[in-house]
């Protein structure tokens, strides 16, 4: 389904440009058919679109309704709730079905190997995602993250009020999901790695200063900050960004320039009210200690907010796996910014991390010493030694087909592993666990 | 007697250490809690004080031996432990620090297994590695055959080349003279037991023969050879994490020191930063600064390994374990972090920083100056500039000068960008200064000046007083002229020398208006220039450059106001009397006189001294009148009439006092 949708968006934006006889609209459409047929291969497909959510065959596709929460909203705009496949797809469907999404014309006969809106398809048979508000907010921050980043590629300014509108909608589900916002969190993409990464750096910068008294008002300029935080990569070359192995000196000294590059970006953009944005953007790798990047003679310790994201901002990273590093635990995570409190990391706001995050922080997945996998939702508030999760494999490794809750000891717990490796994967499993988890 | 001796000779720490083995062992074998048994909490005690060095004990089938020599022989506890071992195939047994309770009690528990049993899942030290015991180590008997070459049923004879110079019987062997390559699919924990023992016997040093030993195996495989290369790398990183005590640290030393090496980076690549980071404190300094400097150039954005090394070191049992092995000591790292008491006091230490967060004119102040501060880049320096001085407008087009000047000099008070680019700033300024903001500034000092404009103005410096010079001498209205002058006087204020340097202007005009404005920065340090100016040709400059020495200096100007009576133009000499006129020190009064007599002035000047000095009536200038009044011998028509003036004074005083 990844393809397909992935060849759809790229055909759409081919037909935005080119003629239909362009080798590169050609070539886009080769991948294109060549994903569909693929994706109907298995029998009669059909895609629903339904609460801000793709669902391919009446199953919840999360993940890819984040991915490719623009093209939902570019099909939802011109009438599409479902599409239906009818194997093999033809050319000239495909070129018009792109061709209608990207607003340049086309028709698509009745009958064809390409079907909207068919009739057989109901809507209402599809299970409404509980957290459908909150996929959406993510989904809205991930594509203002992706806009931003365009439009400054096109020598653009970034469109603060924009940005400022989706982090609103991060810090509206965050306050009547908190628990399901640091879920979703978890959730990463290795090939829109920055886009994804900044929005969960934005959910958990959000939720720390809800746990330190902050109002919305406060909160949605952090929110900003930690969403742009890293904008200014778009000026580091693709060539470093990519670079498969170790960094010289010179693309390391590139790599350094991304905060600066980011302020300019956000003070460009104009207005007033971004100044602590740009602040964050600048000062997210400056250490606590005084330390760190951009080199200059810093009068006082980096913005408070600007440390409060250089924890959220590292979490996130080692939580992540890039191709030149593996994931870590988040135990493992908290423990690397445990040990470096003081030099690169504020201690108190660590430590206010840790306290929100839990020892064993959502979205952690456990082997018990029962031989059971669980998956984290939070930890008991008052009594640091119990953790709320669900479990998600039984003892014989066998996966539960619904995750049951259950109360974890900590002396309970054999080890901790990562997601990846257990199969699990947290974000995913939100609609099944949502009301398990801390509101 | 022979039990007296046995008991009266001082035991060795090594026959310490066994017995404390011994009691522990036997303890375990009777308790279902032996942690809780007071012989089992002894025993620890004394391994604690007495482990503080690596020590191996050889195995024997009921005996222990240390130095070549029997020791703990006739100790029941002992004797079982020994027989344990030797069935579970260990030659040796190696305490890296004091043995934790925990570490015992399950090294005991595998030895009471079934050997067949624990072999068959494994081994031992497979087991000992999945247990999390990393204080003791044991090394096994004739099991390295399993893991090298091929299979036992291949034989053991026939591999050849280098490959088998590195292998006898199966067992992997060292030399230290000639590093030896090694086959990749090699057994870890062979290994790294291969290497403790060759750097034992040899005397050598185990972290030059791993490196070694990596280096020479690595040669040996194709560089083409990626899968190769990846197992190779990966069983290293699996020996290394078998290695016992010191000697890992000892050994990723050794790989640090040789970082910037692709094939010693291959290794180092496969340790996460918390794992680096976990070494660190017992890194010596050379070390660490290989560290950091590693770290440095790896770190976030780089490294050096391909996913699919990254999916096989994830799936690594071992390393896995290894890691579990830490997990733990994290959670008790985390759970001291979430300490309540610690947690209260850091919500409250933030909350009371929230309370006093910077404004954002202040965070904008702060990023602009270390974005000029950070730029190396000419085109983005330029850029910064636009994005600058475009704030700058827009602030003060909102009416928000304080804004506007906290801009302006966060960037030129200290002035921290590079040298080089300071004329792309004071270009800047000039323009602005130049600009549309130049008129509601004016407006401003044409009424009542707030701190702020003046704050905003001074901030401009050397381009705000070339820009305003431009506009005065094009300037007709007098209102505006007088704004302009005051705002001069304004930006002069913290540095005269900024209008000082344009006295020297050709348009007399201009120097006059600077004249003026230097009197208006109440700055005495001006006075010396204006001094200067008294030698201009243009007495309208003479004249202006006259009151504001007045202004600057008081009582001192009064020598050269004095001098002034006698200037060639009538304008200057009535601006240097009036100004004398205006003042009342006795200071002033015996200037007059002397100048009175010093014959120079015009007789004009003379009776306007003499007018000047009865006006004031003091006895200083009662006396000069009266000196004059009373000359009985002139010769000159002039000395007449300033007599006849003194003496009309003189009536008129007394007119006054009658």
């Amino acid at each position: 389904m990844r393809d397909a949708l992935s060849a759809l968006r790229r055909l759409t934006r081919q037909v935005r440009l080119y003629p239909a006889g362009h080798p590169l609209t050609q070539e886009a459409l080769s991948v294109g058919i060549e994903a569909f047929d693929r994706l109907a291969s298995t029998g009669e497909t059909s895609v629903n679109l339904f609460q801000n959510a793709f669902y391919l065959n009446g199953e919840l596709l999360p993940h890819l309704s984040l991915e490719y929460s623009s093209l939902y909203t570019e099909l939802s705009q011109i009438g599409v709730e479902s599409f239906s496949l009818a194997p093999p797809t033809q050319v000239s469907d495909l070129y018009d079905f792109a061709s209608i999404v990207a607003g340049v014309g086309g028709d698509i006969p009745a009958g064809g190997s390409i079907r909207f809106n068919d009739a057989g398809i109901n809507t209402t048979t599809l299970v409404e995602s509980p957290v459908a508000g909150l996929r959406t907010s993510y989904g809205g921050a991930l594509e203002a993250v992706r806009s931003a980043t365009g439009n400054l590629a096109d020598g653009d300014s970034i469109e603060m009020a924009t940005v400022a509108r989706s982090v609103e909608g991060i810090v509206d589900s965050s306050v009547q999901q908190s628990g399901a916002a640091l879920l979703l969190a978890t959730v990463k993409s290795h090939d829109e790695y920055t886009y994804f990464h900044s929005v969960n750096v934005c959910i958990m910068a959000i939720a720390l200063g809800r746990l330190l008294g902050l109002d919305k008002a406060e909160l949605v300029p952090i929110g900003v900050g930690s969403l742009l935080h890293d904008i200014g990569k778009i000026a580091v070359s693709a060539k470093v960004l990519q670079h498969p192995g170790r960094l010289d000196d010179a693309m390391w000294k590139e790599i350094q320039l991304h905060p600066q590059e980011g302020a300019q970006a956000i003070l460009a953009a104009g207005g007033p009210g971004h100044e602590l944005a740009a602040t964050i953007a600048f000062e997210h790798h400056a250490r606590f200690d005084g330390s760190g990047y951009p080199s200059v003679a810093r009068r006082a310790r980096p913005h408070l907010f600007s440390r409060l994201v250089a924890v959220s901002d590292t979490y996130d990273a080692i939580t992540t796996r890039r191709s030149y590093r593996r994931a870590e635990t988040p135990n493992r995570a908290l423990s690397v910014l445990l040990g470096h409190i003081g030099g690169s990391y504020d201690p108190d706001l660590v430590r206010a991390f840790i306290k929100m995050m839990g020892v064993y922080p959502p979205g952690s997945v456990l082997e018990l010493k029962s031989g059971v996998t669980v998956l984290v939702t939070h930890m008991e508030e008052e009594q640091e030694i119990e953790a709320h999760a669900v479990i998600v494999k039984g003892a014989d490794g066998v996966a539960l087909s619904s995750p049951e809750p259950v109360t974890v000891r900590l002396e309970d717990v054999e080890s901790q592993v990562l997601p990846e490796v257990a199969g699990v994967d947290p974000a995913a499993l939100l609609e099944q666990i949502a009301h398990h988890v801390k509101t | 007697m022979a039990q007296e001796v046995t008991f009266g000779r001082q035991l060795s720490p090594s026959d310490q250490i066994l017995n404390a083995l011994g009691s522990a062992y036997g303890t375990s074998l009777l308790y279902p809690n032996p942690e809780a048994q007071p012989a089992f909490v002894r025993a620890l005690e004394i391994l604690k004080l007495l482990s503080g060095a690596p020590m191996t004990f050889e195995v024997g089938p009921a005996v222990f031996l240390h130095e070549g020599e029997e020791i703990g022989k006739g100790r029941d506890a002992v004797e079982k432990l020994a027989k344990r071992l030797f069935i579970h195939d260990v030659e040796a047994v190696r305490l890296t620090g004091p043995p934790t309770g925990d570490h015992l009690i399950q090294l005991f528990e595998l030895l009471e297994r079934d050997e067949a049993e624990v072999a068959g899942e494994g081994g031992l030290t497979a087991q000992m590695v999945g247990a999390g015991i990393t204080t003791i180590g044991v090394r096994l008997r004739g099991r390295l055959e399993h893991a090298v070459g091929g299979s036992e049923a291949e034989g053991d004879g026939d591999v050849s080349g280098p490959i088998a110079a590195s292998h006898r019987d199966g067992v992997p062997t060292f030399d230290k003279a000639a590093p030896t390559a090694h086959p990749i699919d090699f057994d870890p924990t062979a290994m790294s037991e291969g290497m403790m023992r060759a750097a034992g016997e040899q005397g050598g040093d185990l972290a030059m023969l791993f490196v070694d030993t990596f280096e020479a195996t690595m040669a040996g495989v194709e560089n083409g050879d990626l899968t190769g290369r990846q197992r190779a790398v990966q069983n290293f990183v699996d020996t290394f994490f078998a290695l016992e005590g010191e000697a890992s640290t000892q050994v990723l030393g050794k790989f640090l020191s040789r970082y910037d090496s692709k094939i010693h980076q291959a290794f180092l690549d496969q340790f996460s930063g918390s794992d680096l980071a976990a070494f660190t404190a017992s890194l010596d300094d050379v070390a660490k600064e290989s560290l950091y400097e590693y770290a440095r150039v790896a770190a976030d954005d780089s490294g050096d390994r391909s996913e699919e090394l990254v999916d096989a070191l994830q799936s690594a049992e071992a390393v896995r374990r290894a890691r579990d092995a830490v997990d733990a000591r994290i959670g008790q790292m985390l759970e001291e972090g979430s300490n309540f008491a610690t947690i209260a006091g850091a919500f409250e230490s933030i909350r009371a920083q929230l309370g006093e967060l910077p404004a954002d004119r202040e965070l904008a102040e702060r990023v602009m100056s270390g974005l000029f501060e950070a730029e190396r880049r000419e085109s983005r320096f330029k850029r910064i500039v636009r994005i600058w001085t475009t704030r700058v407008l827009r602030a003060i087009e909102d009416g928000d000068l304080v804004s506007a000047q906290g801009l302006l000099s966060a960037v030129t008070t200290e002035r921290r960008f590079p040298l080089e680019f300071a004329p792309f700033v004071d270009q800047a300024l000039t323009d602005l200064i130049n600009s549309d903001l130049i008129d509601p500034l004016i407006d401003q000092f044409l009424s009542e000046p707030t701190a702020g404009s003046r704050d905003l103005l001074r901030t401009f410096g050397k381009a705000g007083v070339e820009a305003i010079i431009e506009l005065l001498a094009d300037e007709e209205n007098p209102s505006r002229r007088r704004a302009l002058t005051d705002m001069l006087a304004t930006v002069g204020r913290d540095d005269t020398s900024l209008i000082v340097e344009h006295l020297g202007d050709s348009r007399w005009y201009v120097v006059r208006n600077l004249a003026i404005a230097l009197g208006k920065t109440n700055r005495h340090s001006a006075a010396g220039a204006l001094n200067q100016l008294m030698e201009h040709s243009d007495h309208r400059v003479r004249t202006e450059a006259l009151r504001s020495i007045v202004a600057l200096s008081g009582d001192q100007a009064t020598v050269t106001l004095t001098r002034a009576l006698s200037d060639s133009h009538e304008r200057v000499r009535e601006a240097a009397l009036a100004l004398l006129s205006g003042r009342g020190s006795e200071i002033v009064d015996k200037e007059l006189v002397a100048s009175l007599e010093s014959g120079n002035l015009h007789v004009d000047e003379q009776v306007r001294v003499v007018n000047t000095l009865a006006s004031r009536a003091t006895p200083v200038a009662v006396e000069a009148i009266e000196r004059l009044a009373a000359k009985r011998f002139v010769i000159w028509h002039k000395d007449r009439v300033v007599r006849d003036a003194a003496k009309a004074a003189q009536k008129k005083q007394t007119r006054v006092h009658s």
